[in-house]
């Protein structure tokens, strides 16, 4: 069923994310083997040592189903309902009032940069 | 208690059964109310309530599924690699719009969790709150916060940004697409994104580099400022 192309891919993935995590590991970076991995993968592609089609069909194969695999780490927040309950409002408020101070700062020096462009041109 | 709950298929099948369901759902009614990740959460915490299951049963099949994280967020470069791509000539504009959006997400959510008397443990988990789940995962077991109040709050943060983050921004008078876009990826990732697709086809596109870009930089960031204020 899983077609050669599939395997190979899932393979260098599993070779980028094992590279990754030996870096993170033996440098005792605190940045996580994962997201190590993925940096490797994207200059070696934006380099052209590695040519995105041999990536690409386990990669797209995973990341359409990837919400499946964070449900369990989710599903472990039943452990926590104690500390929800006790600490609700300094959750919700930092999450609504984040959410407000990150699109808004965000938008705007945006918007800055695409003013003074226009400006330039 | 049942010894085959205990079994790794447990945990797989139900979590693979209930996610087919909630993709469905979400298939009929595009919103991202229904979000198919915490729909699938919620059931199977109902489940495993009801039936009194403990999660420790239910991981053994839930470690094997999250274990696919790994590969997951290697896998990430290649939507990233074709982004960059197109974004090459305003790389700059863009990685600071996004610097300082990823700084003030994470000082907001820290001060106002700290100031309304949370705990470091809870404030420490809601720092990498704005980043997509899969990576503040990642940066919450490396930074010493709890990963599940983690993808809790990034879930939530999604699902609020993604009903009401274009509103939220034109509120303030912002109309530009790219500004939108980019705001919106980088303060409610992957959720947001799927809304901002339905704005258009550039605000897709931004959010979707906003959301790669806010990752990376807090990944890379966090572990190391964060210690150095709690």
């Amino acid at each position: 069923m899983i077609r050669k192309e599939t395997a190979l891919s899932f393979a260098l993935l599993l070779a980028f994310l094992g590279i990754g995590n030996a870096i993170s590991l033996s440098l005792h970076l605190r940045v996580p083997g994962n997201v190590i991995g993925m940096v490797l993968l994207t200059v070696c592609l934006l380099t052209k040592i590695l040519d995105v089609k041999r990536v690409e069909p386990a990669a797209d194969m995973l990341l359409s189903e990837i919400g499946l695999f964070f449900v369990p780490p989710g599903v472990a927040v039943m452990l926590y309902f104690d500390l929800i309950a006790r600490q609700w409002l300094p959750l919700i408020v930092a999450i609504v009032g984040s959410l407000l101070a990150v699109l808004w700062a965000t938008a705007l020096v945006a918007r800055l940069f695409e003013r003074k462009e226009a400006k330039e041109s | 208690m049942e010894q085959w709950t205990y079994h790794p298929w447990f945990g797989i099948s139900l979590t693979v059964g209930i996610w087919i369901v909630a993709r469905w759902a979400r298939r009929r009614a595009n919103t991202p109310l229904l979000d198919p990740v915490m729909l699938t959460i919620v059931a199977i915490i109902g489940v495993l309530l009801l039936a009194k299951v403990p999660f420790e049963a239910y991981n053994r099949g839930g470690q094997v599924l999250a274990f696919l994280l790994g590969p997951s967020v290697v896998a990430l470069a290649v939507p990233f690699y074709r982004r960059l791509e197109k974004i090459k000539r305003n790389l700059v504009p863009i990685l600071i719009s996004v610097l300082i959006g990823s700084i003030t997400g994470v000082a907001s959510a820290v001060g106002l969790a700290l100031l309304l008397g949370g705990s470091n443990e809870i404030a420490i988990s809601l720092a990498p709150k704005s980043v997509t789940t899969p990576i503040a995962i990642g940066i919450s077991q490396e930074i010493g916060g709890l990963p599940s109040i983690t993808a809790a709050a990034v879930i939530l943060t999604g699902i609020l940004g993604g009903m009401l983050g274009p509103e939220l921004i034109r509120l303030i008078g912002v109309r530009s697409q790219f500004a939108m876009g980019l705001a919106i990826g980088t303060a409610a990732h992957g959720i947001g994104t799927a809304r901002a697709l339905r704005e258009g086809e550039l605000e897709g596109a931004m959010s979707g580099v906003g959301m790669m870009l806010n990752g990376l930089i807090t990944a890379i960031a966090l572990p190391y400022l964060l210690p150095l204020f709690l």
